[in-house]
């Protein structure tokens, strides 16, 4: 045990990242009202409270079917190219896999690696164009090594988390290549990115949940 | 600022509740079952190709006023400044007449460009055929080279006119999205910021612009323009607009120009006039031919101080669509030359 996360237990962990996104959406509204247009805090926690009344009604056998519940729910209510891309964050790393019944480390690693890779199609950001790419890639790559050396699931998702914060403040050095923030040049250096920092703290709150619980 | 509404989560719903209890003879609400964002189309559904228009609220009365005859048949609503979610947009899109195809038209924005793109595979596993056209015709946000990145801005309501009325005239859709593209591709805007605009939810201001200061290219949340100049003269300012303006559309002898004066709201008509005084002359000085000229406030963010200059280059083609009557409670463009004095 320690090891394999079940529906039920990523339903709970879901609904405490939920729980802590919609926490911090003056935060993110404060970040994002420097160099956005400010409603990026306002965007998440409407999609995530949704997930806190939606999500706890749905029952599930498989891990997967409760990724898609989640990353649908964001699709349908938030609107702006979060819900978009943070949709695709939780929908599209199990659109080809299997159903399973309990999740891995090496599981999370692919799913998040298949949303990531989503979700850099679609987005058309890479590394360093101030996204939330730059926090999502270092976690899915800290997941992969994490699979790779065998750690349990909550050392792992702690690394992911780790490297999903360093990948957010690395964004503070940045200039924005896409949204409105592009348009702020020099000024957006030195904040970071609002949707790199939701990213950080979705993988924290992951981590701080298996830490607790499994 | 003061700012009447009941609640910010509610604005966007309550405001088409309004425009629908007053005109709900020509349009009826496409409901979420979310209940979050809110769908329009129109009540007399044609048999013809559907254009759908979309994007966040506050620049009304783009999106909700765009739906007419002779403009959009249909029209998703996201929230404030924010793109409707792509269930929204397919909501409206399985409403409105879709046998012949839709026509999805919309800025170019980032997150208006995932969600159409991502509802457009989502409407081809449902069997409509569906295109997008992404407006581009604000001139300060890309290089001329790089026109397909450029913001989409008050140009889209020529966009949408010329398009709506080429759907209208019973065109197949690869016809419609065609002149639209074609629309797209010239038309150019350039604007002038005088003072912020106001959140709706919150009242407060957009962006920060001292008193005596104006910015040339600005976007509607305080982007950075091209330009941050004194207040000078009306004169002085249409002289900057249109020089930015002619130096990327280039007209050549003989171009036919559709020149559309847009107030951002706290601008008044008599600027506007007076404005619009010189850029007649400008273009007249220039050996211009100008097909049309109005102003009027067809996109406008939220009590914002300034105006911006959209022109649409028309060949025969385009000429006849945008010549074409298009109505809409706040959208009204009559047929050219009904009306008009016999001496024009």
């Amino acid at each position: 045990m320690g090891n394999q996360m079940t529906a039920q237990e990523l339903k709970e962990m879901f609904l405490f990242v939920a729980g802590r996104v919609v926490e911090n959406e003056e935060h993110l509204t404060e970040i994002d009202g420097k160099i956005g247009d400010g409603d990026h805090g306002t965007g998440m926690a409407m999609g995530f409270r949704e997930i806190l009344r939606e999500l706890p009604a749905c029952e599930a056998e498989h891990p997967e079917e409760i990724f898609k519940e989640a990353g649908t729910i964001l699709l349908d209510t938030m609107g702006g190219a979060s819900g978009v891309l943070f949709g695709t964050m939780f929908i599209s790393g199990i659109v080809k896999r299997p159903l399973n019944d309990f999740l891995e480390i090496k599981d999370f690693a692919e799913i998040f690696r298949s949303s990531l890779d989503a979700l850099k199609r679609r987005g058309k950001a890479k590394i360093g164009d101030k996204t939330m790419v730059d926090a999502f890639e270092p976690a899915v790559i800290a997941l992969e090594k994490s699979a790779a050396d065998r750690l349990a699931l909550k050392e792992g998702l702690a690394a992911a988390a780790q490297s999903a914060r360093a990948g957010m403040e690395y964004t503070k050095e940045l200039k924005a290549r896409f949204g409105r923030a592009k348009y702020f040049g020099e000024k957006a250096i030195g904040i970071p990115d609002a949707g790199a920092v939701s990213v950080w703290i979705i993988y924290q709150a992951m981590s701080d949940w298996a830490a607790e619980n499994i | 600022m003061n700012k009447i509404i009941n609640h910010p989560d509610h604005m966007i719903s309550e405001m088409l509740d309004g425009y629908l209890a007053m005109y709900g003879d020509q349009f009826e609400k496409i409901p979420n079952p979310n209940g979050k964002c809110n769908g329009m189309i129109r009540k007399d559904r044609r048999d013809k190709v559907s254009v759908v228009v979309g994007g966040g609220g506050g620049n009304e009365p783009w999106i909700i006023g765009y739906v007419g005859k002779g403009l959009a048949d249909g029209a998703a609503l996201g929230p404030v400044y924010t793109a409707p979610p792509a269930r929204a947009i397919l909501n409206v899109t399985k409403e409105v007449p879709h046998e012949k195809g839709v026509v999805y038209i919309a800025a170019n924005h980032t997150g208006d460009v995932l969600n159409f793109e991502l509802v457009s595979e989502l409407a081809e596993l449902e069997g409509i055929r569906t295109e997008c056209v992404f407006v581009t015709d604000d001139i300060t946000s890309a290089p001329i080279e790089h026109q397909e990145e450029r913001r989409g801005v008050a140009g889209i309501s020529m966009v949408v006119k010329i398009a709506g009325a080429a759907a209208e005239a019973g065109l197949e859709l690869d016809e419609v999205v065609r002149i639209a593209r074609k629309a797209c591709a010239n038309t150019y805007t350039f604007s002038v910021t005088t003072s912020p605009g106001y959140m709706p939810g919150s009242g407060k201001a957009m962006f920060e612009m001292p008193e005596g200061e104006i910015e040339y290219g600005m976007g509607f949340n305080g982007e950075n323009g091209v330009l941050h100049t004194p207040l000078t003269s009306a004169d002085e300012i249409a002289d900057t607009l249109m020089k930015y303006l002619l130096d990327d559309i280039r007209p050549a002898e003989g171009d036919e120009l559709a020149v559309f004066v847009n107030g951002f709201g706290f601008t008044s008509k008599l600027e506007l006039c007076i404005l619009s005084r010189r850029v007649h002359e400008i273009l007249c000085e220039k050996g211009a031919a100008i097909h049309d000229m109005f102003t009027d406030e067809l996109f406008c963010p939220q009590g914002t101080g300034g105006l911006s200059i959209s022109i649409v280059r028309l060949d025969e083609e385009l000429k006849k669509y945008y010549d074409a009557p298009a109505y809409a409670p706040f959208f009204k463009k009559m047929k050219m030359g009904d009306l008009r004095w016999e001496t024009r």
